[in-house]
Parts: structure tokens; C-alpha cells; sequence
């Protein structure tokens, strides 16, 4: 046995640590749980946050395309229809007849053209519940195409049998009053 | 030492080819479990000499779809696809019914399906079947998609398109796609009702019996008919080569009929398959419909507005109510009795051995081209607003107070001409 071995054999009782108080191992695991516990609970709270902010964009796109529906615009350029101008072509026939008038007595007469405007719009409306219903069909982009035909044809029979009614109005007068078609 | 190198060289090469081979044969079984399975349904009944048909149209199949639909059709298919593009539904749009002498129905039906479980498809065939009853009234009802009841489709973002065909005893049976395909033959001298609120196709052959039509965005092909009612909302081609009587309300339409005896136009109101949900938007019987006859005995139109109606040849016209109308005769062989309201009138060539035109109207435009070797006598009414009307080539034959009438030829004839029609341009010659 050399002078060092006999040195920590001597001090064997020294060398050794006293025991830990169990209290402070409590305290040290307490605390390890605790810094255990943030952390999960920090990964809860980004992991729900994350969760929340996908739902809530999800309903935000959901309720945008429900907002949204089927239109006219939508409709049209599915069916490839936008290069007629169809609409810019019946809004500028329509803005032509937001003054136009015609005599009392024959406003009655000309109920038939309007309700037929009436019609049209209600028949479009179908097609938007067919496709609704049905997808894109291919014929329906047949009727819309014939659909914008006949209502710029009835805008223009409109027109020209207003400007009919006032061309022999000026010639043989009813002396009654004029009344705006309102479309 | 290479004698079991060889050995394992050759194990393992066994190993992979038994491998491949395996592979292959899950492949080809998966292919097998999701092949199309066709069927064609074939059902033929004897039937009396009095016989109404009532069908559907293929396209009446019910459909029911939540989610996305995505449409990639040809014409003559009604189809649906899922929300990847995958065909579900498809569906023949055309209907052919052909005529034959046999007192004998027959209805052919193709049903094609394709389902995850092979067995579901073998059941649903099985289950499908063809109804062709006799009725004690001779009424036999086809129903074109058998007796499915409803095609549903459902898909979402997370899930992937369920569909389910409902049969109509409330069984549901799940598949990945549906086809049908129909045929129907008819005897000659049956009586056929049609009806559809899809578009569809329909080519009909000779039929000596009457056609009845509801039909909304159908078209319609048929060589001859006896009695044809329609009631036709966006039908764009409606043509026959010739029908004995027909009886027609339309809006939106396009109707051709190559020859008939009697044609009535707007006498009965649309069904309710071919109104919108608010009737105060169209009062007229016949709207916005475009009518191209070639040969007629008679035309009555009862109630027209905005129609156009070309006519190469009839022998009477009667126009009880017409608004906003544009009719158009090539040749006018005997009588018009017109009672409308800014509608105009263009007759190519009358007839010089015509009986009468008498035209009460408003607003509007008439043309008459008479044969020069006519005789006829005019009679004008004068408190009117008429222009256009060349009065030197007529001679004054009478003042009767409130008209003037005109001669024209030299011989005497009880061929007339009335006009009654305020602010118009009347041109005749």
C-alpha cells in the first residue's frame, strides 16, 4: 500500500459526501415536473393554436365560397360565353330604355314585353339551380348562348316598338300621358 | 462452396419471381373486384290495340349531391363526376323509340356498374329490374333508369365521393359508377306521353298514334306523328317531318314541322313542369318561341306573344290573340282571319283565287303580295292611321261610311281584303 492509498483509507469516512436531505430531492423533482408540465403546456397551447387557426381559415374559405354562389360572371366564363360581351351588351340596350316612356294607353299592351324580361331573368335563375343540381352541362351552355340572343332580340323588339309607338304618337296623338316603362 | 452459392442464387431468384408473380396476381385480382359489370335488361309484352305508353326520359334519373360536382360531358351524356374528376353517373341522353308493326313493347336497358365490392354490383344488377305491366286501361308505364329510385353522391374535403344508388324498395347499395343506356320499340298505332324536366334526345320513328310532350330543354326528332300535344319551355329543336293535327304551347322554343293538316298554336297553357315558380311573369300560352311550318291545311294560333312563325305554304290562318308577334307566309292559298295587336303580317303570295283576309290589328306592319291576275276588293277602314298604302293603283268601288273600298281586276269576285288596323304600314301590290 503506497502513502496515497493509505491517505484515502484513513480518510474513507471524510471522503465521504453526507446523504441529501430527501426534501431537497423533492423539490428538485418538483421542479423538473413543473419545467416538464410548461413545456407540454406550451406545446398544447401552439399545437391547439395551430389547429384553430386551420379551422378558422377552412370556415372563412368555406363561407367565402358560399358567399360567392353561382353567378352570371361565373357562368358565363366557365362556358367560355364572356367574349360576346353579353351582359356589357344588355345593360347598355337596358341603359337605353331606363328613360323611355310610352303612352298610358299603351303601357298595358307593353306589360307583355316587360314580363317577359321578368321571365328571362327567372329563367336564368333556372339555370343556375340546374347547374346547382347537375354540374357544368354542356348543353346548358347551348341555352345560355341562345338565352343572351333572345333577350338582346326581345331589348331591340322593346326598343323598336317603343320608338314605333312615339313615331305615330307624333303623327296621331291619343292626348294621354306618358309613362316610363321602368325596366 | 459455389455449388451453395449457386443454390442460394437460384433460392432466392425462385423467391423474387414467386414475388412478382404474387404482385401480379393481387393486381389482377384488384383489377377483377373493380371491373365495370354490364347488364341489359330486356323486357317485351304483348300488348292490345288500344295502348297509351307513359315514359320518362333517361335524364330523369332522381340525383341527389352534397359536395362538389365537376361536370366533363359530351353532349349526348347527362354525367356526373366526383370532386377528383371521376366519372359517377353517365347517362345516355338520347332516347330512341322506334315504331314496328308488332303489337309488342319492348324496353332495352344497359345498366354498366362499377363498385369497391365486387359483390355489391352483382347485387345491384340482381336487384334491378324492368316493370312493364300491362295496365286493365292499356297503359303500360316505362320507367327509362328501371327502378332505381335516386343516385346519391357525397363528398367533402376529407372524404373521398361516396356514392349510393337507392333502389325503390329503400335499399341503398354503394358503387363507384353508374351507366345506363335505353331503347324503347313501340307499335306504330300506340299512343305515347312523354315527360322530362332534363335535357334529353329524343328520335322517334313513325308513329300512326299521338304523341303527347312535357318537356323542359329536350329535343325532340320524330318523322311522323298522328296527334302531337307539347307543352315546351327551352326546347331548342322540336321538328317532325309531318303530323296530322298538333296542338302546341311553347315558350322559348324552336318547333319545325315539315307538313300537317292542323296546327294550333298557344290553345292550352304550359304544364307546370314548363312554368317558372312565379306564373305572373309569363301569361301568354305561347312566348318568345320560334315556329317554322312547311305545308299546312290550317294554322289557329289562340294566344302568341313575341313568337316568330314562318309558314311556307297553308291554306287558312286564324289568329284569335296575338301580341308582339311576327308572322311570315311564303304562300297563302285561301283565308286569313287575324284578331291581334302589333304584329306583323307578311304574306309572300296570295293565292288569286283566295276567299278572304280580314285583319284587325294595331302598331304594326302588313304585307300582301297579290297575283297579278287576282280579283278581289278591298276595303279599308278610314278613320285609321295607314301609311304606305299606294291608293292610285286601286280604283274607288265603294264609300260605305266608315270604309273605303278599293277594286282591284276586272272581274267581279267575292275575294276580300279588310284591314282594320290603326297606325299601321300596310303595303300591298
Amino acid at each position: 500500500m503506497n502513502n496515497f492509498e493509505k491517505y484515502l483509507q484513513d480518510n474513507k469516512d471524510k471522503l465521504q459526501s453526507d446523504s441529501v436531505d430527501e426534501k431537497v430531492w423533492l423539490m428538485i423533482e418538483n421542479e423538473m415536473l413543473k419545467s416538464k408540465n410548461r413545456r407540454s403546456k406550451r406545446f398544447l397551447r401552439i399545437t391547439f393554436i395551430v389547429i384553430f387557426m386551420s379551422l378558422l381559415g377552412c370556415l372563412i374559405y368555406v363561407l367565402q365560397d358560399q358567399d360567392e354562389g353561382l353567378n352570371e360572371q361565373k357562368i358565363l366564363a366557365e362556358y367560355d360565353l364572356t367574349k360576346y360581351n353579353f351582359e356589357e351588351k344588355v345593360n347598355t340596350k337596358k341603359q337605353q330604355l331606363v328613360s323611355a316612356t310610352v303612352p298610358e294607353t299603351k303601357f298595358e299592351d307593353f306589360q307583355i314585353l316587360l314580363q317577359q324580361l321578368e321571365f328571362m331573368d327567372g329563367q336564368f335563375q333556372d339555370y343556375i339551380r340546374y347547374i346547382e343540381q347537375n354540374g357544368y352541362q354542356e348543353f346548358i351552355g347551348d341555352q345560355i348562348l341562345n338565352f343572351y340572343k333572345s333577350k338582346i332580340e326581345l331589348l331591340d323588339k322593346i326598343k323598336s316598338e317603343i320608338d314605333k309607338i312615339n313615331y305615330y304618337e307624333k303623327i296621331k296623338p291619343s292626348y294621354t300621358e306618358y309613362v316610363t316603362i321602368e325596366i | 462452396m459455389k455449388k451453395s452459392s449457386l443454390h442460394i442464387q437460384s433460392t432466392l431468384l425462385l423467391k423474387f419471381n414467386t414475388g412478382v408473380a404474387l404482385m401480379y396476381c393481387l393486381l389482377f385480382a384488384q383489377s377483377i373486384l373493380n371491373a365495370q359489370i354490364s347488364k341489359t335488361y330486356v323486357e317485351e309484352i304483348s300488348v292490345g290495340k288500344q295502348v297509351e305508353i307513359l315514359s320518362n326520359v333517361p335524364s330523369s334519373i332522381g340525383v341527389n349531391v352534397s359536395g362538389t360536382v365537376t361536370t366533363n360531358n359530351t353532349k349526348n351524356r347527362y354525367s356526373l363526376s366526383g370532386k377528383n374528376g371521376d366519372l359517377r353517373l353517365n347517362v345516355l341522353k338520347d332516347l330512341l323509340i322506334e315504331t314496328w308493326d308488332k303489337a309488342m313493347v319492348r324496353q332495352e336497358t344497359k345498366i354498366t356498374v362499377n363498385s369497391n365490392d365486387d359483390n355489391d354490383a352483382i347485387r345491384l344488377l340482381a336487384l334491378m329490374k324492368i316493370k312493364l305491366v300491362n295496365g286493365p286501361d292499356g297503359r303500360i308505364d316505362i320507367d327509362c333508369n328501371l327502378n332505381i329510385d335516386l343516385f346519391k353522391m357525397k363528398n367533402g374535403w376529407f372524404r373521398s365521393d361516396d356514392c349510393t344508388i337507392q333502389l325503390e324498395s329503400g335499399e341503398n347499395i354503394s358503387i363507384n359508377y353508374l351507366e345506363l343506356e335505353t331503347k324503347l320499340f313501340i307499335p306504330k298505332y300506340a299512343n305515347l306521353n312523354l315527360k322530362g324536366n332534363k335535357h334529353c334526345i329524343i328520335r322517334l320513328g313513325e308513329l300512326d298514334g299521338d304523341l303527347d310532350v312535357e318537356m323542359k330543354y329536350a329535343e325532340i326528332y320524330g318523322v311522323s306523328v298522328n296527334n302531337l300535344r307539347a307543352s315546351l319551355r327551352s326546347c331548342y329543336n322540336v321538328i317532325f317531318e309531318s303530323v296530322e293535327n298538333a296542338d302546341i304551347s311553347s315558350s322559348n322554343s324552336y318547333v319545325k314541322i315539315d307538313k300537317a293538316n292542323i296546327i294550333s298554336i298557344g290553345s292550352q297553357s304550359l304544364n307546370d313542369a314548363c312554368k317558372l315558380a312565379n306564373p305572373k311573369y309569363m301569361r301568354s300560352n305561347s312566348a318568345q318561341s320560334k315556329y317554322k311550318f312547311g305545308q299546312l291545311n290550317t294554322l289557329q294560333i289562340s294566344d302568341s306573344a313575341n313568337d316568330e312563325i314562318v309558314i311556307n305554304e297553308v291554306d287558312n290562318l286564324i289568329m284569335k290573340s296575338s301580341n308582339f308577334s311576327n308572322l311570315e307566309i311564303n304562300k297563302l292559298r285561301k283565308s286569313l282571319i287575324a284578331d291581334v295587336k302589333n304584329t306583323d303580317i307578311s304574306i309572300g303570295n296570295l293565292d288569286k283565287d283566295f276567299s278572304e283576309i280580314n285583319i284587325t290589328n294595331a302598331l304594326s306592319t302588313i304585307e300582301i303580295s297579290t297575283d297579278k291576275a287576282s280579283n278581289y276588293l278591298l276595303s279599308l277602314a278610314k278613320d285609321n292611321l295607314i301609311e304606305g298604302f299606294d291608293e292610285a293603283k286601286f280604283s274607288l268601288y265603294a264609300d260605305e261610311g266608315l270604309n273605303n273600298v278599293y277594286r282591284f281586276g276586272s272581274k267581279v269576285s267575292n275575294s276580300t281584303i279588310t284591314l282594320n288596323c290603326d297606325r299601321c304600314k300596310f303595303t300591298i301590290y
